[in-house]
């Protein structure tokens, strides 16, 4: 009879140790998934943000009215001429917060030159 | 009779936390399982949505020479030809859910089939207008990726097409 009431005692901390431990491992694992998934998450939407800004810049380097959104993702520029050479700084945002950012630049053609 | 009770307690305790322990196991795999079927479906989505795109761009980058491109109709739709060295060229066009590439000389007369496959894509729609490029990619699940291009050599056979 004290040998059945020492072993199970046993058993059971055992199992409890198991299950901590089971659950310490499991929460590292989880917590690694969902770390997965963001940087997924960001990777996507770097690329995408970098596509529209890449597509700007070539808007702007043509001379065409440029993207101000797409897919959920705002475009804001301000251009400024600087010794000839007009440059475009493009910021794509999702939701208000900045994603990407991108630097264009284009040789302004003097008036007169063909 | 008071050990009988206790050692019946004790193995219902016991069978009990094996098993949470079962179902435990079983509820975090499944939701690991889950939202890493996730991440990879999105991944996998990501990469057909941008890369073909991305290598269309890639290829006008690197061939960008006067009356080195021209848009045709080749395979399903739209096609890029690229004009390369010593009479050859390279037709960037969509075939059977794929984005096929083919390189081949100009006096030959290869059908879509004769290329290479290099991603899935539904179509391939280019446009030239005022100078700029656009490359429209539709891909397997129906998204669509668009990237503009400015060819840098301003000349661009059959644009506007």
């Amino acid at each position: 009879m004290n040998r059945i009431k020492k072993q199970s005692p046993l058993f059971l901390t055992e199992l409890i140790f198991s299950l901590v431990i089971f659950s310490l491992c499991a929460a590292v694992c989880v917590s690694l998934i969902v770390r997965a998934q963001t940087i997924s998450t960001d990777s996507r939407q770097l690329s995408q943000a970098l596509m529209l800004a890449e597509t700007v810049a070539e808007e702007f380097k043509a001379e065409q009215p440029l993207t101000e959104s797409r897919d959920g993702y705002q475009v804001s520029t301000q251009q400024r001429t600087e010794h000839g050479v007009a440059y475009l700084d493009i910021t794509v945002s999702l939701q208000d917060e900045p994603v990407y950012q991108l630097t264009a630049a284009r040789v302004e053609q003097e008036e007169g030159a063909s | 009779m008071s050990g009988s009770h206790y050692k019946s307690g004790m193995r219902i305790a016991a069978v009990s936390l094996a098993a949470l322990f079962v179902l435990v196991a079983m509820g975090i795999l499944l939701a690991v399982t889950g939202v890493y079927r996730s991440v990879t479906d999105k991944t996998d989505t990501h990469f057909t949505q941008y890369t073909a795109v991305s290598y269309v761009l890639n290829q006008l980058r690197r061939g960008d020479a006067e009356n080195a491109f021209s848009i045709v109709a080749f395979g399903d739709g739209d096609a890029l030809q690229m004009e390369e060295q010593d009479g050859y060229r390279t037709l960037l066009y969509c075939w059977n859910g794929s984005l096929m590439e083919l390189y081949t000389g100009n006096m030959l007369e290869l059908t879509p089939d004769a290329g290479e496959s290099l991603l899935s894509a539904q179509t391939l729609a280019l446009t030239y207008e005022n100078n700029l490029l656009t490359v429209t990619v539709t891909n397997d699940d129906g998204t669509v990726s668009t990237v503009s291009y400015a060819p840098r050599s301003e000349s661009l056979e059959g644009g506007g097409v």
